[in-house]
């Protein structure tokens, strides 16, 4: 938790970071890292879109960790959500 | 070439390797400027890193051609052999080592799984509080 408001006021992010210690988040969503740093356990680089009714409807999970999904490929995706409701 | 024809002066063929060298160390080092510094600018750049590519390759061609002038000069040599070695490492850095195994995430279609955890300023945050509108789960690796 610490290390995320320190991210937090870094970045200047105000959106809420979640901590997720025991992994248990990231397993239901199938995104475990084994063995991603130093030998621990951690997330995979991924983001997921999820709708107004909680059904994913669109995924980014990479095979390299330093390709992110451009930003407007998300709000992209996120206007077909609009479109589609 | 006409048999008259001098060699080029060693200083200029020297100068071209430079620039060579410069052009490489410029694409490597505006890659990671752009990762730490712009990439809400151009974040295209950060996934594929092709300008950044084209100037490596082309301070390796003034580099190849300054060769090609001066065989035996040994600056040139240095400094060609400096550049592969930069452009090697730079592959490695961008296709090796953040290399991570696959995952299929989690399934289109069906329902996302609920969470509660703690945010940043300890309040807690659970998925189904947020229906009603769409909502962008970024699972991230930790601070950058």
């Amino acid at each position: 938790m610490e290390t995320n408001a320190q991210l937090a006021h870094d970045a200047g992010l105000d959106f809420p970071l979640l901590s997720d210690r025991d992994l248990r988040t990231v397993d239901a969503y199938g995104l475990r890292h084994h063995g991603g740093h130093e030998g621990t356990d951690i997330a995979l680089s991924a983001s997921v879109l999820v709708d107004a009714s909680g059904t994913v409807r669109w995924t980014h999970v990479t095979r390299n960790f330093r390709v992110r999904p451009l930003p407007d490929d998300v709000l992209a995706a996120v206007d077909q959500l609009a479109g589609a409701s | 070439m006409a048999p008259e024809a001098k060699a080029p002066p060693p200083q200029s063929t020297a100068r071209l390797a430079v620039a060579g060298l410069l052009l490489v160390l410029a694409g490597v080092v505006g890659y990671f400027f752009v990762v730490f510094h712009a990439a809400a600018w151009v974040p295209w750049v950060r996934n594929d890193a092709g300008p950044n590519w084209i100037l490596v390759a082309l301070g390796l061609a003034l580099s190849i051609v300054a060769l090609g002038r001066a065989p035996a000069s040994r600056v040139v040599r240095v400094l060609l052999g400096v550049e592969v070695v930069l452009a090697g490492l730079f592959a490695v850095v961008l296709y090796v080592v953040p290399r991570v195994p696959a995952a299929d995430g989690p399934e289109l279609g069906a329902p996302a799984p609920d969470f509660a955890l703690r945010d940043q300023r300890g309040n807690a945050v659970r998925l189904s509080d947020l229906r009603g509108s769409p909502v962008l789960l970024v699972f991230y690796r930790g601070h950058w």
